[in-house]
């Protein structure tokens, strides 16, 4: 049994039809990436599985039970969790309260001098409120609040999005420590070379259809799909 | 001129006599109504003073159902145009100034009128709930003013007395109105002036364009019509209908009294209203014969009649929640339903008369050769963020361009940029030629440029029909135009174009739907028909096949194929495949500037695009 | 030309009528940063509090009773309220929840005005608020002084509540991103249910303590309505800290104008409500541009 098994979802925006049929399965301790062009469906896809975006149709499975019609909060509460492509901290608070308001619901919550620990940026603003923070250090939290929610399954939206070469390095170096430390990654990229890799297998979606599954190695022995479904050949 | 035109010219639709009849139903009804309501309803226990009474809400119920049926803005402030009317009707009455009834009564609704410009002004530079508040505000000042500063003209807590009873003088005879039904004809005359009035303005092309602000009013303004000076119009109108309600009061009464200006009165207002029915002028009179009927009614049973407050908050919070669209609005469901239908005929609508789709005609003076559309170093910084870094642009006449790039590209600032929405922190933005950086969604699109946007973007209550009017009346009457009296069907030419633009995005057998019962695919063609509607030579497409299935998407490439002569057309997508089918040139964005510019041959072929896309997949990252 | 010590006393007076209007307009502007919904009832649960406070003043003699039953009945009706009929109203457009809230806030007049009639009613000041203060050589009833001090002392414990503790930073996050509070595993509608009940607490509890200063009447709602409205106009809404400087400059304005003509006060907040509208619509503490 899979620790998220996600059959034949349809997700809509209103009644704008975004998912079709999608299927994928994470294991326990695994990194899956889930790539394709913007657009393609791949937040819709995280979104689905953090209850934010309506799974009609389909049905998603956390160690084994049927979980797509429950609200966020207790997604949350069975340890998924979603680091948002806009990293969505809160401006108005500071660092520590973001940290504290993340660790309110875990139950084996992490110590927030864990992640201080872990992230000593984060240590050094923990005083300054969220906007004050740059684009790295806000990723860094978005990563934290996850993290300090010891999640089973963290599903990473973009993290490298928007960020410096040498940030991006830093956060790679993060999120391998993530994976090495056991946790079960889902991570959605458009850096394709950072998320392969980073991971054990990968998916790859396009106009709403996933079309390929398989490890790294077979996507790079095959150019044809990463062309077609990455790139701009056609 | 063209054949089409000639053969339109002499296709004036004959309307047969029924259908004459059935347009004028509701007038006719709402007439004979008023003409048997004093044989009928003292039946049933209704006074000649209870019917006037309920016909003086209703007028001025006629003006603010104008402002919140149809345009949707929620004002609690109508009293202070009430006794403003009011009172100044009342003083000049007594006062001597003027003798005339009419006259005072004139004078009256011009100085509310005057009012209702100045807090129109000011309430409407917010929107809903600021909205709301602010005149509930403006409304109590009034209360205060009138109690305060103007007290020696109004009377202060005693308000007017003495009021004469009207006299009509046509020089060889005098008609002395007096009170019983003399006032209720003489009232109901103004109800049915004011009631055909009314009718004629929603029935108008500025009644179609306030539908559509209650609708959408993003989409309205970026269809080309200047919302603030419809909403200003109309809050006026309403401010005019109030005034003259008020007038009549004081002289139906012989009395002007101050809690005319009172936070009841505008409440009383809009709980009848909404009781009634919003948005079917009559509502507002149906919920005034509820009210006041309820509380004669109930005054007349011992026990209750103190209570008919309480009952009456009960009623209203249940019709709220349970008929959301009051009793008229509920009979006229029912009816609806009855018919089995979802469509909604327009019986005025000419569904014959055809003609091309008017595009609008390129300004003169240009250059040949000269680019339609073009940034120049266009930069948008945030702060510290550069979302958008010295892009250059330049589309050709009839050109076919599609735009793509990856996450994060700044694909969607550079084409708020572009289409004049959202100004350039450097670079400027030229529409044949003409500066248009910055300049609006409104301008533009008078210009002749116009957006398709990547979520649906329509007006949700209104037929297809009605959604392609709202564009078309903008490109033939520009960004605002007073025309309130006139009927929106009085030339086939509107309809024409109307149906040419349902037409060309394959809607026709859906013209008379409402939006809301269309299904996805049809509801992104209508999408692409708003923008077509306008008449743009230019447009802007978002994401045209966002949400599709994979055969719709297959149509709307054809349709996009279809509509290219005679404009220029950007598209901004993710779907590849299509955009390659699309487009004759491709410009690709990454991280804020422009990487490549081509043919899609070219852009495919080329390594720096393959190595954006694939983030460093190949040994060319750049560091 | 006034005297100082009527300036002083007038200001005084602007404080503490601001102070109470600053804890009444932030119960307002929390319920509609968190729910979106602006409660036209508002003024209906103050004059709820109001009597059920002299209610219980009457039965027990004890003004502090009567402040704990003032603000007790008004969070009840207040959780009722959201529990029984706001949460139909979520996905309804904004207009439709102005118009239930404003029927909702005649009923609630109404039942008041059916238990206790309509004449107006005076609570009689409590003992250890009877007398007067000096403050200097200024001579000023002792109970509008610690209405101030009571006042001010709210503010500050809701302050604390607010910045302060959990349920607080639930609050402020949730105003700015309730989705993502969702995401991290907090049940936010349950907050914002809390939310509303201390929203209509805040209203209710100032009708107790507002009582002794004023008479009692069914009809007082609406003056209260329309001060806290102008109040978050002019200090922003959603903003707690726009309510109290909102609060504080209406009360002033208020007390100030009347000492030269007190028939003008309300013209005059009025005024300045307008001005804000033209020169700052967002309000002074508000952000641009939310609505």
């Amino acid at each position: 049994m899979s620790l998220l098994e996600v059959d034949k979802i349809n997700s809509f925006y209103g009644d704008s039809h975004i998912l079709f049929d999608v299927s994928m399965r994470v294991e326990e301790n695994e990194v899956v990436a889930l790539l394709g062009r913007n657009g393609a469906g791949k937040s819709t896809t995280l979104k689905s599985l953090m209850g934010m975006v309506q799974a009609k149709g389909g049905t998603i499975r956390h160690n084994g039970e049927e979980v797509q019609h429950l609200p966020p909060y207790e997604l949350a509460r069975r340890g998924i969790q979603l680091v948002p492509e806009e990293r969505r901290i809160f401006g108005a608070i500071t660092v520590h309260e973001n940290l504290q308001l993340a660790a309110m619901t875990a139950e084996k919550a992490r110590t927030i001098d864990e992640i201080y620990e872990t992230f000593p940026r984060l240590a050094e603003r923990r005083r300054n409120r969220g906007k004050q923070l740059s684009g790295g250090e806000q990723q860094m939290l978005a990563i934290a609040r996850a993290m300090i929610r010891n999640a089973n399954v963290i599903m990473l939206d973009e993290p490298f999005e928007g960020l410096a070469p040498l940030i991006v390095r830093d956060l790679i170096q993060v999120c391998r420590n993530l994976a090495e430390s056991g946790n079960t990654i889902i991570i959605v990229e458009q850096n394709v070379r950072a998320a392969l890799s980073l991971s054990d297998r990968c998916y790859i979606i396009n106009n709403g259809h996933m079309v390929f599954e398989g490890t790294p190695a077979q996507l790079h022995d095959d150019r044809s799909v990463i062309e077609k479904y990455l790139g701009v050949k056609v | 001129m063209s054949a089409h035109t000639e053969q339109s010219r002499f296709s004036t639709p004959t309307r047969p006599q029924g259908a004459i009849a059935r347009r004028q139903l509701p007038e006719i009804v709402v007439g004979v109504c008023l003409l048997a309501a004093p044989f009928v309803l003292p039946h049933l226990g209704m006074s000649a003073d209870l019917l006037t009474r309920i016909l003086i809400w209703g007028l001025f119920g006629l003006g603010f159902d104008l402002l919140f049926g149809y345009t949707g803005l929620l004002s609690f402030g109508q009293s202070a145009f009430y006794g403003t009317g009011g009172f100044v009707t009342a003083y000049v009455l007594t006062a001597g100034i003027v003798p005339h009834m009419l006259l005072a009564l004139l004078i009256g609704v011009i100085i509310s009128a005057f009012a209702g410009l100045i807090i129109g002004y000011l309430t409407l530079r917010r929107t809903g709930i600021y909205f709301a508040m602010s005149t509930l505000a403006f409304g109590e000042m009034f209360y205060f003013l009138e109690n305060s500063l103007f007290k020696e003209y109004t009377g202060g807590e005693n308000g007017i007395a003495g009021v004469p009873p009207p006299e009509i003088s046509l020089g060889f005879t005098t008609f002395n109105i007096s009170s019983g039904w003399p006032m209720y004809w003489f009232v109901a005359i103004f109800f049915f002036v004011g009631y055909l009035i009314a009718r004629r303005i929603v029935r108008s092309p500025f009644g179609a364009v306030l539908k559509a602000i209650r609708g959408n009013p993003k989409r309205a303004l970026a269809l080309g019509h200047s919302i603030q000076n419809y909403k200003l119009t109309v809050f006026v109108i309403a401010a005019a209908y109030g005034g003259l309600a008020g007038g009549l009061l004081g002289v139906f009464q012989s009395y002007m009294p101050p809690d005319a200006f009172s936070l009841d009165t505008s409440a009383q207002l809009v709980i009848q209203t909404v009781m009634g029915g919003a948005g079917t002028l009559l509502g507002p009179v149906l919920g005034a014969t509820i009210w006041l009927y309820l509380y004669e009614g109930l005054q007349q049973v011992s026990n209750i009649g103190a209570y008919w407050k309480l009952i009456l908050g009960f009623v209203f919070v249940v019709l709220v929640t349970v008929f959301r669209h009051g009793v008229a609005g509920g009979v006229l469901d029912y009816m609806r339903r009855g018919r089995k239908t979802t469509k909604e005929i327009d019986p005025d609508a000419d569904t014959s008369a055809m003609a091309q789709l008017n595009i609008v005609a390129p300004i003169q003076g240009g250059r040949s050769g000269a680019p339609v559309l073009e940034a120049r170093g266009i930069t948008k910084q945030y702060g510290g963020l550069t979302a958008v870094s010295d892009v250059t642009f330049s589309l050709s006449e009839g050109e076919l361009r599609g735009v793509i790039g990856p996450n994060g590209a700044g694909k969607s600032t550079f084409f708020a940029m572009l289409a004049g929405e959202l100004a350039t922190t450097k670079g400027q933005v030229f529409f044949r030629g003409q500066e248009i950086t910055g300049i609006g969604v409104t301008a533009v699109c008078q210009l002749g440029m116009s957006k398709s946007y990547q979520i649906n973007q329509l007006f949700e209550s209104l037929t297809v029909r009605q959604n392609a009017m709202i564009p078309v009346l903008a490109r033939s009457r520009g960004k605002f135009r007073a025309d309130m009296l006139q009927s929106l069907h009085r030339s086939s030419g509107l309809d024409e174009q109307v149906n040419a633009a349902i037409e060309l995005v394959g809607l026709t057998h859906q013209a008379d739907t409402l939006v809301s019962e269309l299904p996805y695919g049809e509801k992104r063609r209508l999408e692409i028909g708003l923008a077509l509607a306008t008449g743009a030579n230019v447009l802007l497409f978002d994401e045209p096949l966002a949400g599709l299935g994979p055969e719709e998407r297959v149509h709307v490439v054809a349709l996009l194929k279809s509509i290219r002569k005679g404009r220029s057309m950007v598209i901004v997508e993710h779907d590849m495949d299509a955009m390659f089918e699309l487009a004759e040139r491709i410009t690709v964005l990454y991280e804020g500037r422009k990487l490549a510019e081509g043919t899609p041959d070219e852009i495919r072929m080329d390594p720096a695009v393959q190595a954006a896309y694939l983030g460093g997949m190949d040994e060319h990252e750049s560091a | 030309m006034p005297s100082m010590s009527l300036f002083l006393s007038q200001l005084f007076n602007g404080l503490a009528t601001g102070l109470l209007l600053a804890l009444i307009s932030t119960g307002l502007t929390i319920i509609y940063g968190t729910l979106g919904v602006v409660n036209f009832a508002h003024g209906a649960l103050f004059v709820v509090g109001s009597y059920a406070g002299f209610t219980a003043y009457s039965l027990t003699d004890s003004f502090l009773i009567a402040i704990a039953a003032g603000a007790a009945v008004a969070l009840v009706v207040g959780l009722v309220v959201e529990r029984g009929l706001m949460r139909m109203y979520y996905s309804r457009p904004d207009e439709d929840q102005i118009l239930v809230t404003f029927g909702l806030g005649i009923i609630l007049v109404e039942l008041v005005r059916s238990i206790f009639g309509g004449i107006s009613l005076s609570v009689p000041t409590p003992e250890w608020g009877q007398g007067v203060a000096h403050i200097g050589s200024l001579i000023y009833p002792l109970y509008r002084l610690q209405a101030l001090a009571i006042a001010a002392g709210t503010l500050a414990v809701l302050y604390y509540v607010l910045y302060r503790t959990s349920l607080g930073l639930i609050v402020r996050a949730g105003i700015e991103d309730a989705q993502m509070v969702n995401a991290l595993g907090i049940n936010v509608k349950r907050t914002f249910l809390l939310v509303f009940g201390i929203g209509a607490m805040a209203a209710g509890y100032a009708g107790v303590i507002d009582s002794p200063i004023v008479t009692l009447s069914p009809d007082m709602g609406h003056r209260i309505l329309v001060d806290s409205f102008v109040v978050v106009v002019i200090g922003g809404v959603g903003s707690f800290p726009g309510a109290i400087i909102g609060g504080i400059i209406a009360g002033e304005i208020l007390s100030l104008t009347s000492m030269f003509n007190p028939a003008y006060s309300h013209v005059m907040l009025f005024v300045v409500m307008a001005l804000v509208l033209i020169f700052r619509p967002q309000g002074l503490m508000g952000q641009e541009g939310r609505e």
